[in-house]
C-alpha cells in the first residue's frame, strides 16, 4: 500500500495542534519546521481499507487549510 | 535448499522490504521538506536531512516531465529496471526542485496493468494480436497501396504536442520529404495554433519572447482565461511565491468561471464568453484615453494594420480564408477604439467599466512590471488569433514587452507542443524552417533531407479539422495516429468517428494503452513511452530537454520514431533514413541542428543537451537567449533599430492589429440556453489514457461531471450528483452535476472536462474554428441542460 507524503498548510495558529491531531493517526508522521506555518506529513498505510479510512480521516481535520501531495511510491514498489 | 537455508531467506526477504519501505519513507519526507522549502523560503526542517541514494539501489536520472507544457526537470529513481520513484530536479530552473501531483506520479502511468505490448491487426472485425514485424509491413503495405490507387495526398499522418523532437522530424522527412504529401498535422492544432498565428501576425516569428524567470520580476499577473492553478501549478506556485514575498504583487483572473486560480487571485473578474475581445479593447481604450501610452516605444518599434472582418467560423465544408494586411495609423486606431468605452463593453461582458478601468491602470502604470498570461481560453477561439494580437497590443502601447518582468507570455498545453510541432514543423504548412509555400525553404529542407525539391509539395493540403473532413468524405483514405487521442478529443466527435470507421478507411494508431482511438483502428502498434525511449521536448518557454532511454519498452513496444524508420525502410527510403537504433536520436538531432543554424534559432548540441536539465534556445555561443528582441539580451536583435529590434517583421517592427469584437459561432438560444464550456482537470493529462491508470489520480477525480451554477441548479431542483442530461445539436451526454465543486460557472454556463472516454463530451461540441489558426473553439457552444 502507498507510501505518501504531503505539505500541509494549517489555519493560523494551528501548526502545532494540527501536528500532533496528524501524529495520533495511524500511518501518519508528521514534521513541524523550525518556524514557518507550513508542515510535512508522511503516510503509510498497509491496506487499502486503511488508505480510504485516513483520506477520511484528513478530511474532517478543520485545522488543515490545504494541503499538497508531493510523493507517492506505488503499492508494488512499498510492498 | 534446508530449512534453516529457507527461513534465513525469507528473514532476509522481510529485512529487505523493511528496508525499502523505510527507504521510500525517507524520500517521502524529502519531496516533501524539499518542496515546502521552495514554497516558503527560509524553512527548515532541524531533524529531517537530504536522503543521499549513494548506497541504495536507486539510480537516479534526470527527465523532463512526461505531462504539459510547463516542462518541469524531474529526477525518476531507477531501481532492477523499473522506475520507482520521482522527485523534482533542484537543478531544473523551471520547477528548482517543485512538482505538481501529475509530476509526482507520473512513472506510475507506466505501469497499468493493460499497457499495448504487442501489435495488433483487426481481423473479422476482431483486433488480434501479430508479430511488431508483420504490423509494420501491412502498415508499409497499406500505404504504398493507398497511394498507387488514390495518389499520394490520400495518405496522412497526424501526431501531437506530445511527439518528441525526433518523432516529428521523421515524420515531417518522411510525409514531406519522401511520400510528397503535406498531410502532416498535429493535436497541437486543437491547442496553440492560433499563439503560433498570433505571434506570426504580430512579430512575425512563433513563441514567446520572454521566460519564465519574468515570474520573479513581475509586479502583476493578469491571467486571461487561464486557470493556471489546475493547468500550470508549478509556474502558478512560483506567481504566488513572488507574491509571498513581494506583498503588492497583483494577480488578476479574468475569467469565465469561479476556480481555483480565482480563489488565489487577488481580483477575479467574469466576462461573458467572447467579449475578451472587447475587454482587449476596451483596456487599449483606457490606456489612449488616460494618456498612459509609451510614445517614443510606439513611435519606433510599431506599424499598424487592419486586416479582413467577419471573417466565418469554418463550419462549411471546404470552408477557405486567407487574411490580408492593409496598412493602418495612431489615428485610425485611436477612431476604432471608440466603440470599445469601458461603459460599452461593461453592457457586453459583464466586467464593470470600474475593473476594466482598473486593469487599464495596472497596465499602463509605468512602475510596474505586468506579465499577462493565457492558454486555451485565448486559443480555443474562434477568434483565438484576434485575441492573442489584441493582448499584444495592449504590452506594445505601453512599451512592456521583452524585459525581465515584462511581457505577454502563452503557456502550452503538451511537452513538446513548442518543441516538436512548432518547431519541427508538423503541421500542413510547415516545414522544420520556414513554410511549404516558400520555394526557398523548400530548397532548404530538400537540400538538408537529400530529396529532390520537387517531392515537397508547394501546396499545404489540411489542417486537423478538415484532414478529418477529408477522412470523412474519403478524399484520403489512410492515417497513421501516432500519441494521440482523436476519438476523444475532435470536437463534433460523432462526424469523424463515423467517418474514420466507413469502409475503405485505414487507420492506424501508435500509443501506450487502448483507448477508443485504437478502438477504431485497424493496426494498432504498441509504443515506447517516454524514459523508454531517448527524446528531447521543447517546452513552452523555448527551453529543449533531452532525456535518455532509462528503462526498456515491454513486449514489443518500439518508439513512434524507430516505427516510422521502420516504415521508410519498408517503403525504400532507407538512404533518407539511414542510421541504426544505437545512434539515430543523434543522427537526428545533428540534421535537425542544421535547419535552426544562426543566432534567431540556434539549439544546443546534443551532448551539452544531455549534460543540463534544459537549454533555451537561440543559443548562441554558448548563452541562453532569455529576451528576444531586446538587442541588450538578444545577439539576433540589430542595435540600428534602438533598444529593441523585431526582426520577424520585413520593417522590424511589432504590429498592432486593428481587430474588433465578432459574436461567437454559437450562442445560446431558447432551444439551447446554456453556454458549454470544456476544459481539463489538475489530476487528469488530457483525455486521460495514462493518468485514469495511476490509481492515485484515478481515485480523485474517477468521473468526468458538469459544473453549473449553484442559482442556476436550484432553479432546476438540480442538487449536486444528480444525473442531468446535456444536448446540442450535435448530440446528447447523461452526467452527473457537480454543484458547489472545484469550480463555478457563472450562470447560463456548464463546464464539462474532456479526461473521460466513458463521457465524451466532444460529441456535443462544436467544430467551428479560427480562419486564421484553424484552431477550433472548445469553450463555446450552446446546450440545453435537463433534469433526468
Amino acid at each position: 500500500m502507498p507510501v505518501c507524503s504531503y505539505v500541509v498548510f494549517p489555519r493560523p495558529g494551528q501548526t502545532r495542534e494540527l501536528a500532533t491531531q496528524l501524529a495520533a493517526l495511524p500511518g501518519c508522521s508528521a514534521e513541524v519546521p523550525e518556524e514557518g506555518e507550513v508542515l510535512v506529513l508522511v503516510t503509510d498505510t498497509v491496506t487499502d481499507a486503511h488508505e480510504k479510512a485516513l483520506q477520511a480521516d484528513l478530511r474532517e481535520l478543520e485545522d488543515i487549510h490545504c494541503m499538497v501531495m508531493t510523493f507517492g511510491a506505488p503499492d508494488e514498489v512499498v510492498s | 535448499m534446508s530449512q534453516v537455508d529457507i527461513s534465513k531467506t525469507q528473514e532476509q526477504m522481510t529485512k529487505a522490504q523493511i528496508d525499502r519501505r523505510a527507504f521510500l519513507k525517507k524520500l517521502a519526507l524529502t519531496a516533501a521538506a524539499t518542496t515546502a522549502a521552495t514554497m516558503l523560503p527560509g524553512v527548515s526542517f532541524g531533524e529531517w536531512t537530504e536522503v543521499d541514494a549513494d548506497g541504495s539501489d536507486i539510480q537516479w536520472k534526470k527527465t523532463p516531465c512526461r505531462f504539459c507544457g510547463v516542462g518541469c526537470g524531474l529526477l525518476v529513481g531507477i531501481a532492477e529496471g523499473r522506475a520507482v520513484a520521482v522527485k523534482g530536479d533542484p537543478a531544473s530552473p523551471v520547477n528548482r526542485g517543485l512538482c505538481c501531483v501529475k509530476g509526482y506520479h507520473s512513472v506510475q502511468a507506466l505501469y497499468g496493468s493493460d499497457r499495448l505490448k504487442k501489435a495488433q491487426i483487426r481481423k473479422n472485425g476482431e483486433l488480434v494480436d501479430v508479430p511488431i514485424a508483420e504490423a509494420l509491413d501491412l502498415v508499409a503495405s497499406k500505404m504504398q497501396e493507398t497511394i498507387a490507387e488514390h495518389g499520394k495526398d490520400a495518405v496522412s499522418i497526424y501526431g501531437s504536442g506530445q511527439w518528441t523532437i525526433p518523432d516529428g522530424y521523421v515524420a515531417s522527412k518522411l510525409f514531406k520529404g519522401a511520400i510528397g504529401t503535406n498531410n502532416v498535422e498535429a493535436n497541437a492544432r486543437l491547442c496553440m495554433a492560433s499563439a503560433v498565428t498570433g505571434f506570426l501576425t504580430s512579430f512575425g516569428m512563433d513563441e514567446p519572447m520572454g521566460c519564465y524567470e519574468d515570474i520573479d520580476h513581475a509586479d502583476v499577473f493578469v491571467l486571461w482565461g487561464n486557470n493556471m492553478a489546475e493547468m500550470h501549478p508549478v509556474l502558478f506556485s512560483r506567481v504566488l511565491d513572488r507574491r509571498l514575498k513581494h506583498p503588492d504583487t497583483k494577480i488578476i483572473d479574468l475569467a469565465t468561471r469561479t476556480t481555483r486560480t480565482s480563489e488565489a487571485a487577488d481580483h477575479s473578474f467574469l466576462f461573458t464568453p467572447q467579449t475578451d475581445l472587447a475587454i482587449a479593447n476596451a483596456i487599449c481604450y483606457e490606456l489612449v484615453r488616460k494618456g498612459w501610452i509609451d510614445r517614443n516605444f510606439v513611435n519606433r518599434h510599431v506599424s499598424f494594420k487592419r486586416g479582413k472582418t467577419d471573417i466565418g467560423y469554418g463550419i462549411e465544408e471546404h470552408f477557405k480564408f486567407k487574411d490580408a494586411a492593409t496598412a493602418s495609423d495612431w489615428d485610425d486606431f485611436v477612431e476604432f477604439l471608440k466603440d470599445y468605452s469601458p461603459e460599452k463593453v461593461e453592457r457586453m461582458s459583464g466586467v464593470a467599466a470600474g475593473d476594466i478601468r482598473y486593469m487599464a491602470s495596472l497596465y499602463g502604470d509605468p512602475s510596474r512590471k505586468v506579465v499577462s498570461f493565457w492558454c486555451m481560453g485565448m486559443n480555443q477561439h474562434t477568434r483565438g488569433t484576434w485575441i492573442n494580437n489584441l493582448v499584444y497590443n495592449i504590452h506594445l502601447l505601453v512599451g512592456k514587452i521583452s524585459q525581465p518582468g515584462n511581457g505577454p507570455f502563452s503557456l502550452t498545453g503538451q511537452p513538446s507542443a513548442c518543441g516538436t510541432v512548432r518547431e519541427v514543423g508538423t503541421l500542413t504548412h510547415k516545414l522544420p524552417k520556414g513554410v511549404v509555400m516558400n520555394e526557398k525553404h523548400r530548397q532548404f529542407a530538400a537540400k538538408i533531407w537529400k530529396v529532390p525539391v520537387e517531392n515537397i509539395s508547394p501546396k499545404p493540403t489540411h489542417h486537423t479539422v478538415s484532414m478529418f473532413r477529408a477522412l470523412d468524405r474519403g478524399d484520403i483514405r489512410f492515417m497513421w495516429i501516432q500519441v494521440t487521442n482523436p476519438m476523444v478529443t475532435m470536437p463534433n466527435l460523432n462526424r469523424y468517428r463515423d467517418g474514420a470507421e466507413k469502409e475503405g478507411r485505414f487507420v492506424v494508431v501508435s500509443d501506450v494503452y487502448p483507448t477508443p482511438t485504437t478502438d477504431i483502428a485497424d493496426v494498432v502498434l504498441p509504443s515506447a513511452m517516454w524514459i523508454e525511449r531517448e527524446g528531447a521536448y521543447g517546452n513552452s518557454e523555448r527551453r529543449t530537454q533531452q532525456f535518455d532511454q532509462l528503462l526498456d519498452p515491454p513486449g514489443e513496444a518500439m518508439s513512434d520514431t524507430w516505427q516510422l524508420i521502420e516504415v521508410a525502410h519498408r517503403m525504400g527510403y532507407e538512404e533518407l533514413f539511414p542510421w541504426t537504433y544505437e545512434n539515430h536520436v543523434r543522427e537526428i538531432w545533428a540534421e535537425y541542428r542544421k535547419f535552426h543554424a544562426g543566432p534567431k534559432h540556434e539549439i544546443a548540441p546534443y551532448e551539452e543537451l544531455r549534460r543540463r536539465p534544459g537549454i533555451q534556445w537561440p543559443y548562441v555561443n554558448g548563452k541562453e537567449t532569455q529576451w528576444r528582441y531586446s538587442t541588450e539580451h538578444d545577439p539576433a536583435a540589430d542595435s540600428s533599430h534602438g533598444d529593441y529590434d523585431f526582426y520577424g517583421k520585413p520593417d522590424h517592427r511589432a504590429w498592432i492589429w486593428l481587430r474588433p469584437y465578432e459574436a461567437p459561432a454559437e450562442s445560446p438560444s431558447t432551444a439551447f440556453p446554456f453556454w458549454l464550456n470544456t476544459g481539463r482537470v489538475l489530476e487528469h493529462w488530457h483525455t486521460g489514457s495514462m493518468t485514469r491508470r495511476v490509481p492515485t489520480l484515478h481515485r480523485a477525480v474517477p468521473k468526468a461531471y458538469a459544473e453549473i451554477n449553484r442559482d442556476d441548479a436550484r432553479q432546476m431542483g438540480v442538487a449536486h450528483g444528480d444525473l442531468v442530461r446535456l444536448v446540442s445539436a450535435r448530440g446528447v451526454l447523461e452526467i452527473e452535476a457537480s454543484v458547489g465543486g472545484r469550480g463555478e460557472p457563472t450562470r447560463g454556463q456548464v463546464f464539462v472536462p474532456f479526461f473521460d472516454e466513458a463521457l465524451l463530451i466532444n460529441e456535443l461540441t462544436l467544430d467551428a474554428f479560427c480562419p486564421i489558426s484553424k484552431q477550433p473553439d472548445y469553450k463555446k457552444c450552446a446546450v440545453r441542460v435537463e433534469k433526468v
